[in-house]
């Protein structure tokens, strides 16, 4: 009986040490801008969730294609119409991980630059990215902000001849996460 | 003839206004628009875990009415939002809203109707350019 109760012991214990290494957020900031001289497109999307696991480094995001506003009715149909095909593609995902991963210390507040890589799956492309990310901890939770860039044409994605001045072909993504450890 | 141009100029200054219009339109609001589906937040769970494709089929880019208890209020930039209990600790519906105003003046457990565009599930079911 004692040892049914120790072996309880530890089971819990062990549950507990998993669950306390993964940080996540539902309310990740994902934008991305278009930038020529002639139109500036961006679109946000704050509902984007971010699971990262402290004790391997491993990390993934994921986003609601549809989720993505802008602020033109008319660009947010072309994007999900035309562009992302959204009915056919409704998510966007990273997969991936902190390369050269050394334990995070999230009871002491400070800063790090880390090189994250993975892949990218949008729009029914699956493709490698490698980008710097900024790693705060501060009071227990983690802030993950990331920039970089994508090529439309990596992922299939068409710009027909008549707009092909106002909508950039490489695209700038900006993701910003405040994580807090998953109960 | 010169009457014929004017004509013709006025009347693409006038096309040119409307496209330009139509082009620059904001989205339309949420609030003045009938839902198309009226369900609880479990209801819509349950649709979206027992079939997700399916779920996605019907309800993508439709206007949702959902009532439930209020399990979190988040706030973003530039805006607000709020989780609805949906009985499940992981999964509730997260409901997207375009100002920081829509949330003020109401707290964790009240009861509220939401309306708003379905965009999918990732953990939650999200519904975007919510209006309450």
């Amino acid at each position: 009986m004692r040892k049914f109760f120790f072996g309880f012991y530890i089971f819990f214990m062990v549950v507990n040490v998993i669950s306390g290494q993964k940080y996540f957020t539902k309310t990740g900031h994902i934008s991305f801008y278009s930038d020529t001289p002639l139109e500036k497109i961006e679109g946000h999307n704050k509902s984007s969730n971010c699971v990262l696991d402290v004790a391997t480094g491993k990390l993934e995001v994921a986003t609601l294609v549809k989720g993505f506003q802008f602020e033109k009715a008319l660009m947010q149909e072309h994007f999900n119409e035309n562009y992302m095909e959204s009915d056919k593609f409704p998510k966007a995902v990273f997969k991936g991980q902190i390369d050269n991963y050394s334990k995070l210390d999230i009871s002491k507040n400070g800063k790090v630059t880390v090189k994250v890589s993975g892949d990218l799956t949008m729009h029914g492309v699956t493709k490698k990215v490698t980008t710097d990310a900024v790693v705060s901890i501060n009071n227990g939770k983690i802030i993950a902000d990331a920039n970089f860039n994508i090529l439309l044409a990596d992922y299939n994605i068409k710009i027909p001849a008549l707009v092909k001045d106002q909508i950039a072909k490489s695209l700038k993504i900006k993701v910003a996460c405040t994580l807090e450890p998953l109960k | 003839m010169k009457k014929y141009i004017y004509v013709l100029l006025v009347l693409a200054m006038i096309g040119g206004l409307i496209g330009y219009k139509m082009f620059n339109k904001g989205h339309a609001e949420t609030k003045n628009v009938t839902a198309e589906f009226v369900l609880s937040p479990s209801e819509l769970l349950t649709a979206y875990e027992s079939d997700e494709a399916a779920a996605d089929a019907k309800y993508l880019d439709k206007i949702i009415e959902v009532k439930g208890k209020i399990k979190s209020i988040n706030e973003v930039e530039n805006g607000g939002s709020i989780s609805l209990d949906t009985g499940n600790d992981m999964a509730s519906v997260t409901c997207e809203f375009e100002s920081k105003d829509a949330v003020n003046g109401i707290k964790i457990g009240d009861e509220v109707t939401v309306k708003g565009f379905c965009s999918g599930k990732l953990m939650d079911i999200v519904l975007v350019r919510c209006s309450l």
